[in-house]
């Protein structure tokens, strides 16, 4: 291995400690290394055509597409029938709004590729209904930050898009790979909110009419993940290609509903331009950084000494595990997935771990990270909406952190809940 | 004898600057806007003609060339809105004098790598077009054509750090952007 890898990880992680946005400080990390490693001939040039070349992808048109589907359905406002919906079917039970927003949570998941999106848009709407149920403002927000991180495993996602552009992986696979833990983690979610909250927090009874009436209400929103799963899993259309399909629906339903004006569609397509651009600059200049690694032999380096440490599989497992919630402490989801798979990947699949499986562990990892402080941006987005003190949301999430790491170790010794769905599919995995 | 200039005056100049390359910036941001619903058009066009079996030939190429586009014609608006990622938690401990000064530290130092990446790029570009190399595709696209949206993204994303950057030397509050939500 070379050890210029050392100074340009300092450099790196200085940058992004003084706040340098984190797509220019793996740019600059590149430079960097690139310099110190072949010297300053055509250095610009070779960083541009690398840039160039991270975005020249296909793969890559999902993302602003399903940025683009989540802001518009945002806009429309629908998502309060959502919430109705799930709440109507399990308000009855113990901690049954708790139940309910991590079901609204899920089914906005199945919609919008977003963890961020899918806490504030829910938030919205459960945090005063659970308020005013007694549930704890802290909790709920807990609640809230942990199930937005549903939208990064339930597909769509654009954590998966990633991760299949980085390992070569087919992304309709790895969506439908995320479904079934995805739906799982839901569940274990849905439990221990209702094991954990106080019995006398629970909603009004609901009758069948009114559950009738809430499924018409929310069936078009509804219908969207059925149709998003279909076209992925029949193999009938792409994931980018399902994608604008799911923008054109939302589209229709929201004129349909009188919910979406030339207001929100600016405001949705202004969104989604930028959350796009912010992703499309962390792929290029994290292919750059990603290159020198490569070049450095920092992932064949690692593979090799943790196949020379005598380690066992569940030691290496866990060092994997504690890596990634130290990182996630300090480095934004996203640019954490595109520094750490291009030199974790080759050690998963030293160990005999499936591409698919190892995808639903790191978007696990990933969403650990999404609500782990100091920089747990959902965290961040939920105490905003409900005026939560920082402090105890952060304690209040740990026993949702705890469910995720279980969960991360789950995928990884059950590795068929990962790939199963995804070799029943026509075009196989 | 000189006439006594007032500040804002002193900073008409500047100022001026710096509106017109957030206008510059806004313009390339609208046109990223423009370019993300013509993909989307393109996208479901081709969807559509292949379910009537006539897919287009040029419709996957296309997307992935205005998918370029909203990238580097949007990056200049989205550094404005101060938009990218970025880690503050050891950075918000400090005094908003020291913040703001370490900001500042990071826009030159993100505009010296800018503007070596950006003619980087561009010599790329000229030797793209004195060689005539074109995409190995269908539209066959002269490739200093694709190779122009990263030097116009340089020059953009430089505009913007420079607006940021005058706006630090002369007191200018940022502006600041509606708060859109992180995609991830």
């Amino acid at each position: 291995m070379d050890y210029t890898v050392v100074p340009v990880l300092a450099v790196f992680l200085g940058l992004i400690a003084v706040g340098m946005p984190v797509f220019m400080a793996m740019g600059i990390s590149a430079l960097l290394g690139n310099f110190l490693l072949q010297g300053g001939d055509r250095l610009f040039e070779n960083m541009a055509t690398g840039a160039y070349n991270a975005l020249n992808s296909f793969v890559l048109l999902a993302v602003p597409l399903y940025i683009l589907a989540g802001t518009l359905l945002e806009a429309t406002g629908l998502s309060h029938r959502l919430f109705t919906f799930a709440a109507t079917w399990v308000s009855g039970l113990r901690g049954g709004l708790g139940v309910a927003t991590v079901i609204a949570c899920s089914i906005f998941a199945a919609i919008s590729g977003s963890s961020v999106a899918t806490a504030a848009t829910i938030g919205l709407v459960a945090m005063p209904a659970l308020t005013s149920h007694g549930y704890p403002t802290h909790r709920s927000g807990a609640l809230i930050a942990a199930g937005g991180t549903l939208g990064i495993l339930i597909p769509p996602s654009i954590g998966l898009l990633l991760y299949g552009m980085l390992t070569d992986q087919s992304v309709g696979a790895l969506f439908v790979a995320g479904v079934l833990p995805g739906l799982v983690l839901a569940f274990l979610m849905a439990a221990y909110t209702s094991a954990a909250t106080p019995r006398e927090a629970t909603g009004e009874l609901t009758t069948w009419a009114d559950r009738v009436r809430a499924i018409r209400e929310a069936g078009p929103i509804l219908a969207l993940p059925i149709i998003i799963f279909a076209g992925i899993y029949s193999g009938i259309a792409t994931p980018t290609e399902v994608a604008a399909v799911a923008v054109l629906y939302i589209m229709i339903v929201g004129l349909a509903h009188g919910r979406l004006g030339w207001a929100e569609v600016l405001k949705a397509g202004k969104s989604a331009v930028s959350g796009s651009v912010m992703i499309f600059m962390l792929v290029a200049f994290g292919s750059l950084l990603t290159q020198f690694f490569t070049l450095t032999g920092v992932p064949q380096a690692l593979t090799q000494a943790i196949a020379n440490s005598g380690l066992g599989h569940f030691a290496i497992i866990t060092l994997m595990v504690m890596f990634y919630l130290v990182l996630g402490m300090f480095l934004e989801a996203l640019s954490m997935m595109l520094v750490t798979v291009p030199i974790l990947f080759p050690v998963a699949q030293s160990l005999g771990i499936h591409p698919l499986a190892f995808g639903i562990f790191v978007v696990l990892a990933v969403e650990v990270a999404q609500i782990t402080p100091p920089v747990g941006i959902n965290l961040f987005t939920v105490a905003g909406i409900g005026r939560i003190p920082f402090d105890r949301l952060s304690r209040s999430v740990v026993p949702y952190v705890l469910i995720m790491v279980v969960m991360m170790y789950l995928v990884l010794y059950a590795q068929g809940l990962s790939t199963w769905l995804p070799a029943t599919m026509s075009y196989g995995v | 004898m000189l006439p006594q200039t007032s500040k804002a005056a002193r900073h008409g100049v500047p100022e001026r600057a710096v509106r017109i390359l957030d206008t510059v910036n806004a313009a390339a941001g609208k046109a990223a806007f423009a370019a993300l619903w013509v993909l989307s058009g393109v996208v479901l066009l081709d969807v559509a003609l292949r379910t009537f079996g006539t897919p287009t030939l040029w419709g996957s190429e296309v997307s992935v060339y205005l998918m370029l586009a909203v990238a580097f014609l949007g990056v200049g608006h989205a550094t404005t809105e101060d938009a990218h990622f970025r880690v503050t938690v050891i950075t918000g401990m400090l005094s908003p004098r020291v913040q703001r000064m370490l900001d500042l530290l990071c826009d030159l130092l993100a505009l010296v790598f800018t503007i070596g990446f950006t003619v980087g790029a561009a010599r790329l570009l000229l030797f793209y077009h004195q060689l005539g190399f074109q995409t190995n595709t269908i539209l066959r696209v002269p490739l200093a054509l694709l190779q122009a949206l990263v030097v116009v993204g340089g020059v953009f994303l430089a505009m913007a750090l420079v607006a940021n950057i005058l706006r630090f030397a002369l007191g200018l509050e940022h502006p600041k952007p509606p708060p859109d939500l992180p995609p991830a």
